[in-house]
């Protein structure tokens, strides 16, 4: 917690983040041509939220990434926690 | 060594009433308040499943056999089915979403690859959710 902004961490940064590391990375791709998934990674549900992790870390650090929930339909996601 | 956490969404629907034949009609209906009168859920179930990753499918879990488990020893014997009168194994117990989360629990644990049953939630309406992780949660 911020003492001053009482915040953990800035959500608009957050989103931007997310967006420049992920989203503009897979948003209408092709998951089996991109370079995380060839040759030979399958683009699981699995796999694609471990790559999501790989990609994000560096740039929140492991002091604020502590999970990843990837949706892959309404009834069902993977989590991941790194390690 | 990756341990991922899969968790699939089911639904159901069922009758039951709460009712506690150890109780006078006045105590149950002091206890369960409306739910002692005969209604239904549009139930759903959560089954989260930890697994590590097989690096040669990508995959943490068996989904299909999850899906496969779910239906056969819960689903089946759940679905459009009076809980409170005509489900042999809910038959000692008030059908409230705590006891159908242990329940449920029960029956799939056994059908898992061992220890990979991690947490079991009856969504019996959008406002209450009964979430088991098992006897060994704190």
């Amino acid at each position: 917690m911020d003492a001053q902004t009482g915040m953990v961490m800035d959500l608009a940064e957050l989103k931007r983040v997310v967006s420049d590391a992920i989203i503009q990375r897979f948003d209408h791709a092709d998951l089996n041509a991109d370079p995380f998934f060839t040759p030979g990674t399958i683009p699981t549900t699995e796999n694609l939220v471990r790559a999501a992790w790989d990609l994000l870390l560096p740039k929140l650090g492991p002091e604020r990434l502590w999970r990843l929930r990837l949706w892959e339909d309404p009834t069902f996601y993977v989590e991941y926690l790194g390690g | 060594m990756s341990v991922l956490e899969l968790t699939r969404q089911y639904h159901f629907s069922a009758g039951h009433r709460l009712e506690n034949p150890a109780l006078s009609s006045h105590e149950n209906e002091r206890v369960y308040g409306q739910c002692y009168r005969q209604h239904g859920h549009n139930y759903r179930i959560e089954v989260t499943v930890a697994g590590e990753m097989d690096p040669v499918t990508g995959m943490a879990a068996d989904l299909g056999a999850l899906d496969a488990a779910v239906k056969r020893v819960i689903l089946d014997r759940v679905d459009h089915y009076d809980l409170s009168s005509t489900v042999d194994a809910l038959r000692d117990v008030p059908t409230t979403g705590e006891n159908l989360a242990c329940a449920f629990w029960k029956w799939l644990e056994p059908t898992l690859p061992a220890g990979s049953l991690r947490r079991l939630v009856v969504i019996e309406t959008d406002n209450n959710t009964f979430e088991y992780r098992g006897a060994a949660a704190r």
